[in-house]
């Protein structure tokens, strides 16, 4: 038995533990905490199966912006105050029940299919000259599958839209102006942020990285930004934030109509790939960034008729 | 003990080090103790990251530490800014005021 | 070379020791103040150990300097967040002070 098996199955047996126990908080406040630890072990278990890129996405969104969006949505109740109300025993048990069946099944077949070839990896790295990219995760994402994250730039968008339609007039907690530490911090950590989102979707190319992870570093810089009041050109107009939410959609959509001309949809010819692919990757990085801003935004009771906060 | 069993054998201990961290999360009477614990949590989650680069990494598992520690202090500062508590006025201030939730 | 082994291994088993030694600190002290010493001082030492006993197994200098930046970043991020929630028990502290 060696060290690393030990590590993995102490992880996944925390993993289990940790599942049960934020399920059965009183609070939404403690549940919210434990599903950030929750997010940041499952980025360890990411890591511990060969899979960086999940680990970056889940590190960036999962117990990162994820948590801080939470905790924001929690403004008007507190942190302590206890759920509303109890579900009934008879919705309680079956659903856990069926989620544990669920959960066997899926072990199951993981542990039946653990030895068989890897089902389409041999396809997808033979073609990966032709995709425009080195990194096979972005290939898939971007070029062969290139649909799914079409639909899935679309969902943020109607889930920031939403966001929009369902905040209220601004209720948030008036936050006093930032002392010198916060603001030293900010100082300092916005060109980092700035420099290192722009990296992420570089080096996506070749190794984790891409779209999803650098807009989700972008929200966590635009979630600081909007913790603390800041000078007047970096806040942003309306018009700009709204351009910003339906650019990466709008440009995808635009690929796709152009790539029309050439037979199908999202299929790019292969010596335009990599071009494409990189004026995607911009476009949803600032799309992404942006609605899940707005989407903290909005937990924190800060859209709407907030001259503070407009964004 | 090669290299790589050395590194799996502290990346276990850190781990022990979450795990005991997590019980302060569970316990701690106050919120400001859980969100010690998430703090705790960035520190330590990004030491465990690197030494599991060191077991059998590549070059992104230092960037999936590098988000960790750039993202570390967004839920402190989310928790110690926006939500409501004795902690938000400054000791010779009144209250700020709270505007009406709207009527859901 | 065996140095830079030795010296990592002496630096990794440093960091595991004081993160164990702020996790025994973050469930015994009393206090939620006392706590967030553990935090603040142990957590950030072995963070900087157990970086540097990665440092000394890397030959590539930009391996390097992004190791040193990810301790950089997490010295500023646990200063800042340390400090802000500090703050916020004191206040909460000195709230309940005059209330009771």
């Amino acid at each position: 038995m060696t060290t690393g098996l030990i590590f993995d199955i102490v992880l996944a047996f925390s993993l289990v533990v940790l599942a049960i126990i934020t399920l059965r908080q009183r609070t939404p406040g403690e549940s919210v905490v434990q599903l950030m630890i929750f997010g940041l072990l499952l980025a360890l278990s990411w890591l511990r199966v060969d899979a960086p890129d999940l680990a970056l996405t889940e590190a960036a969104i999962g117990s990162g912006v994820t948590g801080a969006l939470l905790l924001a949505a929690l403004h008007r109740t507190g942190f302590g105050t206890p759920f509303p109300s109890a579900v009934s025993p008879w919705i309680r048990y079956p659903v856990t029940i069926g989620c544990a069946l669920l959960g066997a099944v899926l072990s199951l077949v993981v542990m039946y299919t653990w030895d068989q070839p890897a089902g389409l990896t041999d396809p997808a790295y033979a073609h990966l000259e032709e995709s425009g990219t080195q990194n096979p995760v972005t290939a898939v994402i971007l070029n062969y599958r290139g649909y799914d994250t079409l639909l899935e730039i679309g969902v943020l968008l109607v889930a920031a839209l939403s966001v929009y339609t369902l905040s209220g007039p601004a209720s948030g907690t008036p936050v006093k102006p930032p002392g010198p530490i916060f603001r030293f911090y900010m100082r300092v950590m916005t060109p980092v942020f700035w420099l290192v989102v722009p990296y992420m979707v570089w080096v996506g190319g070749r190794a984790p990285g891409g779209a999803f992870q650098a807009g989700a570093l972008l929200s966590g810089l635009g979630a600081l930004t909007l913790l603390g009041p800041t000078p007047w050109p970096l806040r942003l107009k309306r018009r700009v934030v709204r351009w910003g939410l339906s650019l990466g959609f709008s440009l995808f959509l635009v690929t796709a109509a152009w790539m029309w001309q050439y037979g199908n949809l999202l299929a790019y010819p292969t010596e335009q790939a990599a071009t494409w692919i990189l004026l995607i990757e911009i476009a949803c990085t600032l799309s992404i960034g942006i609605s899940l801003t707005v989407m903290f935004a909005g937990c924190a009771g800060w859209l709407h008729e907030d001259p503070e906060r407009a964004v | 003990m090669s290299s790589g069993s050395f590194f799996s054998w502290a990346a276990l201990g850190i781990l022990c080090t979450l795990l005991l961290a997590f019980i302060r999360v569970c316990r701690g009477p106050s919120a400001e103790d859980r969100l010690l614990g998430i703090q705790s949590f960035g520190t330590v989650g990004t030491a465990v990251v690197i030494l599991l680069y060191l077991v059998e990494g590549s070059s992104g598992y230092l960037d999936v530490a590098l988000v960790m520690a750039m993202l570390a202090a967004v839920t402190v500062i989310t928790f110690t800014r926006i939500l409501p508590g004795a902690g938000d006025v400054d000791p010779g201030e009144a209250p700020a005021p709270q505007s009406e939730p709207p009527a859901s | 070379m065996i140095v830079f082994d030795l010296l990592s291994a002496l630096f990794i088993c440093m960091g595991v020791f004081f993160f164990f030694a702020s996790a025994v600190g973050l469930l015994r002290f009393p206090d939620t103040l006392c706590r967030m010493h553990a935090l603040a001082k142990a957590d950030n030492l072995a963070l900087g150990c157990v970086i540097l006993g990665a440092v000394f197994q890397q030959t590539d200098p930009l391996i390097i300097g992004k190791l040193l930046l990810i301790w950089v970043v997490t010295l500023l991020s646990s200063a800042t967040g340390g400090f802000l929630l500090a703050q916020r028990i004191r206040r909460k502290h000195l709230a309940q002070q005059e209330a009771g």
